[in-house]
């Protein structure tokens, strides 16, 4: 499912390593029109990846 | 003699010109030159056509053919080539024959058909209802209607039937069919040598077949022989071993039969089988004893038991004895046994398989019994119990027992057999037994589900954990949220419980969407756990949003953690 998610060193990638999802609930632009890729594109990204059980998710304001 | 001179001369002179050629050739242009006339080409004498054995040696020439109107003669006949130069037209023909039909049509009309048979086949002349002639060639298919033959010299048609002609005075003979049959199977009862037959065999009956099925009373000896040797074949009279075995039952598979009766060699037990199974007859008791089978025979009574008043052994030495046999199936070794006699001073003596010897002595005071098990040491007598047990202290041994032991409160005994999660407690304002609690502590990789509030979430390797410890229905909880790097921006961060913490009891009036229900005691710090950051954080374990589940929320000023401690504590049912 496409996301939006907090960039991640992809070499650190298969170690438990932190993997925040933004909450996009509600959201009905598309999600490169949301905040967190507007304000802070270095930060995050728009990702058809998987997400994993142990995800933490992000409120961004 | 001058006129027959003359008339000789005269007579050859005619014989010459009859046979005589122009003796000039004059040769004009060559066989590849035509030779072309302006104006009439006229011959004063003769026009001498050329000739070939048939048209087609004229074919044979590469142009004579293919000029119109060419002529040459075959034989005594003057063909004229075609304006087509598909042809050659018959021009006329010489006499002194009958000419053939070809000729005939040839002749008479301007069109001609060619009879091309590769051979010569005979036409056939056919004239139909309307009364039409049609010439036909013979081996054409004839219908029925059609004649197939010309008819023969007198004129006679020959008419044919199935391929039979008519002879010549008109009769058809139509043969006599003839054949032969191809094949005869046998059927029941019926032999055939060979089978099927499809030329020459035999056909006989198959008395093998038909014997089991009549009688034969017209061969009343054959008859009884066969039965006698069929009924005997039944019964194999002649091998009576054989017979035995199925009517005595000398093999006996349902076990209601004796097979074998016997005796054990150097006794009198009869041993009898039936099926697989033995069985015994032992020796005869009667009589009141049990016969004599000499000093040096063993009496066996298996497992029959005696039952008598009185029981006894003697020995031919006067110290008759009990001989107890370990049983192999009891013991761990084989072979050991116990020997159990009176001696003369009347003492009961046993030994064992290692010729150890015990006594029970017997003394002069009645109702003594005096055991030793060497000659070194003896058992004191009912005083020296009396001593050693304190018989002066007059409290039953087993209330000093209990008294020790408290063996009236039998729970005791049941420490080693708690429930799990479970400790002992008298959760009463009175004294009573301990009855069991809930008892649980336990830790381990949180992995609940955490939502951060604000711009950057704590990022990189994480180490998550939780420890937790139920007392009763108390609970306490401690979660470290540990991260590699710093978040930004946050305000606030919320947490599921750990899997398998016992549920929260929800207080009165608290049991809506995330309403809060007990504080908790946390603090945020930098991920290098060196700062631990002024955030005024606050938090609770509440509701979550869907009030169908707890989780910890805390709230706290902007700020960039890396680590979350936290310590709940919190009640259930």
């Amino acid at each position: 499912m496409e996301h939006i998610r907090q960039k991640i060193n992809l070499s650190l990638k298969g170690f438990e390593v932190a993997y925040t999802v933004v909450i996009t609930t509600g959201w009905t632009l598309p999600l490169n029109q949301h905040p967190s890729i507007v304000e802070h594109s270095e930060l995050f990204e728009i990702s058809n990846d998987e997400i994993p059980e142990n995800a933490q998710y992000l409120k961004y304001i | 003699m001058k006129n027959v001179f003359l008339f000789l001369v005269l007579f050859f002179c005619v014989s010459i010109g009859y046979s005589q050629q122009y003796p000039v050739n004059q040769t004009l242009g060559s066989p590849t030159t035509l030779v072309t006339s302006r104006g009439g080409f006229k011959a004063d004498s003769s026009f001498i056509l050329p000739a070939y054995s048939d048209t087609n040696k004229a074919n044979a020439n590469p142009y004579v053919k293919n000029y119109a109107g060419s002529l040459i003669k075959v034989g005594n006949t003057i063909y004229i080539r075609s304006s087509d130069l598909s042809q050659w037209i018959l021009v006329g023909s010489g006499g002194g024959t009958t000419p053939d039909l070809q000729q005939v049509t040839d002749v008479g009309s301007t069109t001609t058909i060619p009879i091309t048979a590769a051979a010569f086949v005979a036409p056939v002349f056919n004239i139909n209802s309307a009364g039409y002639i049609s010439v036909l060639r013979s081996d054409y298919i004839v219908s029925a209607n059609r004649f197939h033959q010309l008819p023969n010299n007198d004129g006679t048609l020959a008419l044919s039937v199935n391929g039979v002609f008519a002879g010549t005075d008109g009769s058809i003979t139509i043969p006599v069919g003839t054949g032969t049959v191809t094949s005869i199977s046998q059927g029941y009862g019926i032999t055939n040598s060979t089978n099927p037959i499809i030329a020459t065999g035999t056909i006989s009956v198959d008395t093998a077949t038909l014997s089991n099925k009549y009688l034969r009373l017209a061969d009343t000896s054959q008859m009884l022989s066969s039965y006698n040797t069929r009924i005997n074949s039944k019964l194999n009279i002649s091998d009576t071993a054989s017979m035995l075995s199925p009517y005595l039952r000398k093999i006996d598979t349902t076990n209601k039969f004796v097979n074998s009766i016997t005796r054990t060699p150097g006794k009198d037990s009869i041993i009898f089988f039936i099926g697989g199974n033995r069985f015994a007859i032992k020796d005869s008791v009667s009589g009141g004893g049990v016969p004599y089978t000499g000093a040096t025979q063993d009496v066996d009574l298996g497992a029959f038991k005696i039952s008598a008043q009185s029981f006894q052994v003697e020995g031919t030495n006067g110290l008759g004895h009990i001989h107890f046999k370990h049983q192999n199936s009891d013991a761990t070794a084989t072979g050991q046994s116990t020997v159990l006699y009176a001696n003369s001073n009347g003492d009961l003596k046993y030994k064992n398989a290692g010729n150890y010897y015990s006594t029970l002595k017997t003394q002069q005071t009645a109702d003594r019994v005096y055991t030793f098990q060497n000659k070194s040491y003896t058992l004191a007598d009912s005083s020296d119990l009396s001593a050693k047990l304190n018989a002066s202290d007059t409290t039953s041994l087993s209330n000093r027992i209990n008294l020790k032991l408290n063996i009236s409160d039998t729970t005791v005994f049941q420490r080693k057999s708690l429930s799990s999660y479970t400790i002992m407690a008298n959760n009463t304002s009175a004294t009573a037994n301990a009855t069991a609690q809930s008892f649980k502590d336990t830790s381990g990789v949180y992995s609940g589900t955490i939502t951060w509030t604000g711009t950057t979430a704590p990022s990189g390797a994480t180490t998550h954990t939780y420890r937790l410890t139920q007392v009763g229905k108390c609970v306490t909880l401690h979660i470290a949220l540990v991260f590699a790097t710093n978040g930004a921006g946050l305000t606030a961060v919320q947490m599921t419980l750990p899997t398998g913490a016992p549920t929260p009891v929800q207080p009165t009036g608290l049991t809506g969407s995330i309403f809060n229900m007990y504080p908790v005691s946390s603090q945020i710090v930098n991920s290098l756990n060196q700062l631990i950051l002024g955030s005024g954080i606050r938090g609770y374990l509440r509701n979550n949003t869907a009030a169908n589940g707890f989780e910890i929320y805390l709230l706290f000023t902007t700020a960039a953690p890396g680590q979350v401690g936290v310590i709940a504590q919190y009640w259930i049912n």
